[in-house]
């Protein structure tokens, strides 16, 4: 089974993601930081990683800089609630950037789409 | 007294502050560094090619245009990895109420300067510039292919307040399908210009300024440098070709490289004198697709140093104060050592 975590400050749609990415047949840890997120990326070994932008304790840009530095293979999504971020360059960092919504279909297929490429 | 002064291209008007002008010297500030300082990992740097998308244009490390994928390279063109201007969908205009709406139908691209991680352009030599230059001229000539792009911007951000989001030097070509409103005014205000006087108003602002001397900065073969007599801004620059021509994309190689000098000595200005502030650069080229229309337009290339803040009375009014005079700043430059 793939395992994902998602590295979200916001609880109910940390809460959110974990449900639906179970229900679509992953094993997802989750963590509600930048620092915690990158403890469990270590402990963990995902499969892949979904990190939100905007959050406490070593932000999402910060993140994605210090997983990638370690791997360069391993596929991740960043996201944010705000679309400013797609004139940040550090993004391309991520294999893919997402603006958040309630719609998640967009999200499980850039998912599937990484993790089976 | 502070002055009004006329901006002919852009038929509008600034407010030069004269009595309370700033001494260009005192322009020296410390600066902000960038937040991606603190990154380690950049996609734009060499070994890192995999993080962008591929190369819409690459120039490898002879100076040539190379159509392998992989070898060394000196400048790489490539899409927005996540754009907002996106090629697929439909310029097409749709009413809602009052309003007007399209989808967002356009070009981007990012233009990586250099494979080495330099985070001022200043640091390339004149050669390196060269090449850059006639990258952005390459690419609108390709992009005048398509006939649903009506212009071309071509624009760099440098330092954080300038708008940079990474320090690896890079500048972003846009193709869209409108013309934007500055360029609509400057076409239009030239267009009045020469309805009114029988001439280029570009034409026209060399001469005099030539014959007087006052605010070209360096002038070469084919190009001039200058403080614009209406300046909006302290140290605002602009680089304008002495030959009239409405289109930067029809420039002849042999002309690149008077460019590139004029370039180069500017940026190494900003980076020696000013204690590198952040700047925008652009291009205004002509629409791609309107001759007729453009017939009396003059391109031209802008550097603006961020060394002001738009308050309330510019917002409000559009009308710009410059807190330093042209003339002030075009001796401070002709002083250099770089323009000499």
């Amino acid at each position: 089974m793939k395992k994902i975590l998602v590295v979200e400050d916001d609880m109910p749609i940390r809460n959110l993601y974990k449900e639906e990415l179970i229900d679509e047949g992953y094993d997802v840890v989750t963590a509600p930081d930048g620092a915690i997120g990158y403890e469990l990326y270590k402990s963990s070994r995902p499969d892949l990683i979904t990190i939100d932008i905007k959050m406490p304790n070593m932000n999402g840009l910060e993140l994605l800089d210090k997983i990638r530095k370690e791997d360069r293979e391993i596929p991740i999504i960043i996201y944010s609630a705000y679309g400013e971020f797609t004139q940040n360059f550090s993004t391309w960092a991520a294999d893919e950037y997402l603006v958040k919504s309630s719609d998640l279909t967009e999200f499980k297929n850039k998912v599937k789409e990484l993790l089976f490429r | 007294m502070p002055q009004y002064r006329k901006d002919i291209i852009l038929d509008e008007w600034v407010i030069i502050a004269t009595e309370r002008a700033k001494r260009p010297e005192n322009f020296r500030e410390e600066r902000i560094k960038l937040d991606s300082a603190i990154y380690d990992i950049c996609p734009f740097d060499a070994g890192n090619e995999s993080m962008t998308p591929p190369e819409i244009l690459k120039i490898d490390s002879s100076g040539k245009v190379s159509n392998s994928p992989d070898g060394p390279w000196l400048v790489r063109v490539v899409p927005n990895k996540f754009p907002a201007l996106v090629h697929n969908a439909e310029p097409v205009s749709y009413k809602y109420g009052p309003y007007t709406n399209m989808d967002g139908f356009g070009i981007h691209e990012v233009v990586i300067h250099t494979p080495e991680h330099i985070t001022n352009i200043s640091s390339l030599e004149a050669s390196r510039i060269s090449i850059i230059l006639d990258v952005y001229a390459k690419r609108i000539r390709d992009i005048k292919k398509n006939a649903r792009i009506e212009s071309v911007i071509i624009m760099l951000n440098q330092g954080k307040e300038a708008g940079a989001s990474l320090e690896h030097t890079h500048s972003q070509i846009f193709g869209l399908p409108l013309i934007p409103a500055v360029l609509e005014k400057e076409i239009y205000g030239t267009a009045k210009y020469f309805k009114q006087n029988r001439r280029c108003a570009m034409c026209e602002m060399i001469e005099f300024e030539l014959s007087q001397d006052r605010r070209v900065v360096y002038k070469n073969s084919n190009f001039i440098v200058i403080q614009p007599y209406a300046s909006r801004n302290p140290f605002e620059t602009w680089i304008v070709p002495l030959w009239h021509d409405p289109n930067f994309e029809n420039i002849e190689e042999t002309k690149i490289a008077d460019f590139a000098d004029c370039f180069k000595r500017v940026a190494d200005f900003f980076h020696t004198e000013l204690n590198e502030p952040p700047f925008n650069y652009y291009i205004h080229t002509g629409p791609l697709h309107l001759e007729d229309f453009n017939v009396n337009y003059h391109w031209n290339f802008k550097f603006i140093p961020k060394l002001s803040i738009k308050a309330g009375f510019e917002i409000a009014t559009g009308i710009d104060i410059c807190i330093t005079t042209p003339e002030y700043t075009a001796d401070f430059m002709k002083q250099s050592k770089v323009f000499n």
